[in-house]
C-alpha cells in the first residue's frame, strides 16, 4: 500500500484532531503539518546499533528504516521500547516460548509500541510510529533476537537530547561505550605531525593546533597571527566538539609549559613600537607536514615555523624580503615559570624579544619545558 | 497514538564488493552508496566533481579525501581543515574550501597528491565562538568570484573570549556574554548577528580576495548557488523568522527577512535589530522565491543545483537536498511579473538514499552525487551515487507555469485520464506567520474548489473555484498515473 504524501499527512492531521473536515474553511487558529522524523538503523558487526543514539522530535511521525548490514549473516530486528521498559523488554526477549519463532522473536508486551520483521543479512526493512506530542523521554530501539538484547539497542531521545559524551551515556549500549573509551585512548597516541582547527575557548575562533614529532604541541592563532601556548605529552581530545554541534570545545592532554599573552587584539611580531599593527593572514605551506605560516605585517610577509628538536620548541620567525631600513623589529615572547626562552641575536624588553630586521632574520628562539 | 504502523520492503537489486548495496528507487534513478575506509568520521560537508572524474569529499573532522570511482579507492589530500562545509576545484586543479571561519586554496604544488599550500582567499568577516556560525559555499559566479553564505549565532550558546572582527556593541553588553550566561540567556534574541556580516550572502573576489557584502537577513543559510542563467539562490531553514524552510532569489542589497543581520548595513541606523517593529520588517522584506512546507516538502533545504543534460527530462531545472530525510527535490522556477517564484516536488526520495542529503555534484552523464552529514542534527552520514536509469516508469510533473486563475502544468509524457478522475487531485493552501516566533504554522489552510482540463495529452489547466492569493503555497497532489506532490510558493500573479 502506498499512500500519497497529502493524503499520509491529512490522514495523520485527522487521527490526531487537527482537522474537522476535507472542506474545512479558513483555519483561524493554524495547523501544524506533522513532522517526519526517519532514522536509518543498521545492524553492524559484534551485535551494535548504527547510529548508537538517535533523537525524534516529540509529535512526529517516526519511520525506522532498517538495514541489517551485519557480516556475520545474523538476523536482527528492530522493536520501539517504551520509557523506562528497557530492563523488563530485556527479560522478556529471554523467555523463548513456543510462539517466539512465528512472532519473529518479538516478546509479548505492551511495552513494545512498535516493531519491524525480523530480517537476514543484508535485508532491508522499516516501520512507523506516532510519537506522542508533549514527549520528553527516552525510547529505545532494541533488537529482541534470542541473545542480542542485552548490548544490542540505541536509545531514541524524543524531545530532548543527550547531555553527555557517548562514552559517559548510561544510556548507551556499554559494548558501544568501550568503544568509545577505546577510541579516546588511541587519542594519546596521536600521529605526530598533525594539526586540527577547532574553536578553542582560550585563544582566537580561528586557531590552529599541531602536534609535533617529539611530543611537543603548540596552539598558533590565525587571526592575530601569533603563538599562544605550547603543551607537553598527548595532544587534544577533539570529540567533545565533534561529537555533538560543536558548542563544546576540544579539550588540551598533556601540561602546559608556556602561554603568550590574552587578547584578540595583541600583536605578536611587528616594528618596535608600533602598535597596534595590521595584520594579514596569507595561510600555511607544509613541509614534511609541519605548517610554516604566512602573513603580513604592515605589509612585510613574515613567516613562522615551530619545531620541536630534541624536546624543546624551535620557534623561526623570518621576515622575508625587509627592507634594509626596516629597523628593529620584536616578537612577543612573555617568560613564564614552567619554560626558558632563549634567543641569540635579540634583546629582551618586557615580554617581547627585539632584533635587527635587516641583519639577524630569521631569528630562532628556544622555549625548553621546565615542568615540575 | 499510533496513526500509521505498516511494514514494506525495498528489495536489494545488487551488492557490489566495495559498494554498500544499490537500490532502485523505482521512479527512474537508483542509488549506490559508497563505502568509506576504514575508522573515519563519516559526515561529508562538502563534494566536487573533479575534471579527472573523482570526487573529491570534504569531511567533519577536517580531511579532504578523495574518491576514484574506477578503482573504488579513497586517498587522503589535506588534513586539519575546520568544519568544511562546501568545496569547488578551480580550472588549474586547486580546491576552495569554505572552512568555518575562511575561504582556503589548497594546492598540491609538487604534484605528489597531497595538499602542500594553504591559502587564506578570504577571513574578512567576523567569528564569535558561537558553535552556530556555520559558513557555506562557495557558489562560482557565471565571472568565476565566489559566494560564501554565513550563519547567525544562536542565543542557546554564548561567545568566546576573544572573536574576530569588530563587535557590536548595539544590544545586550558584552560582558553579559561571559557572566552568567545562563540567567540572560534568552535576551539576546534567538539568533544574533554581533560580528560583522553574520547572516549575509557575501562576494569574494576570486583573485583578490576583497569581500562585497551582496544581501542581509539570512538565518542559516546552508545552501548558495547558480541556476544556468545565473540567478543566485540560497536556502534558509525554518526558524525565528522562517516560518518554514524558504529558498530565495538573491539578489544585490536587498534584505531576506532575519533582523539580526541588519547592523552591518552601511548606514544602518535602527537601533537594536531586535526592536524593530514587525510591520517595517515585513515592508522592507524580499520574500522566497520557494518555500518548502516543513513536513511535507523538506524541513531543511540544502544545496541546489541546476540540472544537466543527461539526469531525466529535467534539464535546467534545479535539484536541492534536504537534511531529515533520504530526499531531492527538483524546483520548477518562472518569473511572473518580475519576480523570481515556482514550486517544490519531491524528486528522489527514499529507496535507500541515506537522510542528510547536504552536498551535491552532479558528475559523469546522469550521475549525481552526495554528500551526507547531520552534524549532531537530523541527517545521515556518507557519499552516495544517483544514477538515471534512462527512463522514467510513470509520468511525472515536467513543469508548472502560473496563471491568472490557476496552473499549468505539463507532464514528461502523455497522461491517462485516470489522473483526472474525481479524486486523483487534490489541492490545499495555506500561508505561513512572518514572526520573530520559532516556525509557524499552517494558517488560513482550506482546500478550494477547482476544475480540471487536459489541455493537451499531456498538459493539464486547473482553474482554482476562487481568486488566488498572494503569500500562499499552493499544495497540489496528483493522483492516477502520475501519483505526486508539488507544492507552488504564489508571490506574484500574472494578470489575465
Amino acid at each position: 500500500m502506498k499512500l500519497s504524501l497529502l493524503e499520509k499527512y491529512l490522514s495523520c492531521l485527522a487521527a490526531i484532531g487537527l482537522m474537522t473536515g476535507a472542506s474545512a474553511a479558513d483555519t483561524p487558529e493554524g495547523s501544524v503539518r506533522t513532522e517526519i522524523a526517519e532514522i536509518n538503523l543498521e545492524a553492524r558487526e559484534g551485535l551494535v546499533f548504527y547510529p548508537a543514539r538517535a533523537k525524534a522530535k516529540a509529535g512526529s511521525l517516526l519511520t525506522v528504516h532498517f538495514y541489517n548490514a551485519d557480516p556475520n549473516d545474523m538476523p536482527h530486528n528492530v522493536c520501539l521500547v517504551a520509557p523506562g521498559k528497557l530492563a523488563e523488554i530485556q527479560q522478556a526477549s529471554l523467555a523463548i516460548d513456543s510462539g517466539a519463532e512465528a512472532r519473529g522473536f518479538v516478546p509479548d508486551s505492551p511495552a513494545i509500541l512498535a516493531h519491524s520483521e525480523l530480517v537476514g543479512a543484508e535485508e532491508r526493512t522499516s516501520f512507523s510510529f506516532q510519537l506522542p506530542e508533549e514527549a520528553r523521554d527516552i525510547y529505545y530501539l532494541v533488537c529482541t533476537f534470542p541473545g542480542h538484547s542485552m548490548v544490542m539497542y540505541s536509545p531514541l531521545y524524543v524531545g530532548t537530547g543527550p547531555k553527555l559524551t557517548l562514552a559517559e551515556d548510561p544510556e548507551v549500549s556499554p559494548v558501544v561505550r568501550q568503544k568509545e573509551m577505546n577510541r579516546m585512548a588511541a587519542l594519546q597516541a596521536a600521529e605526530r605531525p598533525s594539526m586540527r582547527r577547532v574553536i578553542m575557548d582560550d585563544t582566537g575562533p580561528a586557531s590552529i593546533l599541531v602536534a609535533l614529532p617529539g611530543g611537543l604541541n603548540y596552539c598558533w592563532d590565525a587571526s592575530s597571527c601569533r603563538l599562544r601556548y605550547a603543551w607537553k605529552g598527548a595532544f587534544a581530545n577533539p570529540f567533545p566538539h565533534y561529537d555533538g554541534n560543536g558548542a563544546k570545545r576540544p579539550v588540551i592532554l598533556g601540561d602546559e609549559f608556556w602561554r603568550s599573552l590574552p587578547g584578540e587584539t595583541v600583536s605578536g611580531v611587528r616594528p618596535s613600537g608600533s602598535d597596534p599593527v595590521q595584520t594579514d593572514y596569507l595561510g600555511y605551506d607544509l613541509e614534511d607536514g609541519i605548517p610554516t605560516f604566512r602573513y603580513r605585517v604592515n605589509g612585510t610577509e613574515v613567516q613562522e615555523r615551530i619545531t620541536a628538536p630534541g624536546g624543546v620548541l624551535n620557534w623561526r620567525v623570518e621576515l622575508v624580503e625587509a627592507p634594509a631600513n626596516a629597523g628593529s623589529w620584536s616578537v612577543l615572547a612573555p617568560v613564564g615559570e614552567t619554560a626558558v626562552i632563549e634567543a641569540a641575536d635579540s634583546k629582551r624588553e618586557g615580554d617581547a624579544l627585539v632584533f635587527s630586521a635587516a641583519g639577524q632574520s630569521p631569528i630562532e628562539i628556544t622555549i625548553s619545558p621546565e615542568l615540575p | 497514538m499510533k496513526c500509521v504502523s505498516q511494514i514494506f520492503r525495498v528489495g536489494v537489486v545488487g551488492i557490489g564488493a566495495l559498494l554498500i548495496s544499490s537500490l532502485a528507487v523505482g521512479q527512474g534513478y537508483e542509488i549506490d552508496r559508497v563505502a568509506l575506509p576504514e575508522g573515519v568520521d563519516p559526515e561529508i560537508g562538502g563534494i566536487a566533481y573533479m575534471k579527472d572524474g573523482r570526487i573529491a569529499a570534504c569531511f567533519h573532522q577536517g580531511e579532504l579525501r578523495i574518491y576514484d570511482p574506477k578503482t573504488e579507492e579513497w586517498s587522503v589530500f589535506a588534513t586539519g581543515l575546520q568544519e568544511p562545509l562546501g568545496i569547488v576545484e578551480e580550472a588549474d586543479g586547486s580546491f576552495v574550501v569554505m572552512q568555518r571561519c575562511e575561504l582556503t586554496r589548497i594546492r598540491d604544488r609538487d604534484s605528489d597528491g597531497q595538499a602542500d599550500r594553504f591559502e587564506n582567499v578570504c577571513d574578512g568577516f567576523g567569528v564569535s565562538g558561537n558553535y552556530h556560525e556555520f559558513a557555506f559555499g562557495p557558489a562560482v559566479s557565471p565571472e568565476g568570484d565566489y559566494f560564501i553564505a554565513l550563519n547567525v549565532a544562536s542565543g542557546l550558546g554564548t561567545i568566546s573570549e576573544e572573536v574576530r572582527g569588530p563587535f557590536l556593541e548595539i544590544g545586550f553588553p558584552r560582558e553579559g556574554f561571559y557572566s552568567d550566561w545562563k540567567s540572560y540567556k534568552g535576551k539576546i534574541g534567538r539568533m544574533y548577528s554581533r560580528v560583522p556580516y553574520r547572516g549575509w550572502v557575501l562576494k569574494v573576489d576570486a583573485k583578490t580576495g576583497e569581500v562585497t557584502p551582496w544581501a542581509s537577513g539570512f538565518r542559516s543559510p546552508d545552501g548558495i548557488g547558480f541556476d544556468d542563467e545565473g540567478n543566485l539562490y540560497a536556502s534558509d531553514n525554518q526558524g525565528d523568522w522562517r516560518g518554514t524552510s524558504p529558498m530565495y532569489h538573491v539578489e544585490k542589497g536587498k534584505f531576506y527577512g532575519h533582523p539580526a543581520s541588519l547592523p552591518w548595513e552601511e548606514g544602518y541606523d535602527l537601533g537594536d535589530p531586535l526592536e524593530i517593529p514587525v510591520e517595517d520588517l515585513d515592508a522592507r522584506r524580499t520574500k522566497a522565491a520557494i518555500l518548502f512546507t516543513q513536513g511535507s516538502m523538506a524541513n531543511s533545504p540544502t544545496q541546489m543545483l541546476p540540472v544537466p543534460e543527461g539526469f531525466g527530462p529535467f534539464t535546467g531545472q534545479m535539484v536541492i537536498g534536504e537534511m531529515n530525510r533520504g530526499r531531492v527535490l527538483r524546483l520548477m522556477l518562472e518569473d511572473v511579473n518580475g519576480v523570481r517564484q515556482g514550486a517544490c516536488t519531491p524528486m528522489i526520495d527514499g529507496g535507500g538514499l541515506d537522510a542528510g542529503v547536504h552536498r551535491l555534484a552532479f558528475g559523469a552523464p546522469g550521475e549525481l552525487w552526495a554528500g551526507h552529514t547531520h552534524l549532531s542534527w537530523a541527517g545521515g552520514e556518507g557519499l552516495s551515487r544517483i544514477r538515471y536509469t534512462g527512463k522514467l516508469e510513470k509520468p511525472e510533473v515536467l513543469d508548472i507555469n502560473l496563471q491568472p486563475e490557476g496552473f499549468l502544468v505539463k507532464f514528461t509524457q502523455p497522461i491517462s485520464t485516470s489522473m483526472l478522475s474525481d479524486d486523483a487531485v487534490k489541492i490545499s493552501r495555506y500561508r505561513f506567520a512572518y514572526q520573530r516566533d520559532y516556525g509557524s504554522p499552517l494558517f488560513d489552510e482550506s482546500a478550494p474548489a477547482f476544475t480540471l482540463k487536459q489541455v493537451a495529452p499531456d498538459a493539464v489547466e486547473i482553474t482554482i473555484d476562487e481568486p488566488l492569493r498572494r503569500g500562499f503555497c499552493y499544495e497540489i497532489h496528483l493522483g492516477g498515473d502520475v501519483d505526486s506532490t508539488l507544492c507552488y510558493t504564489v508571490q506574484e500573479i500574472p494578470s489575465s
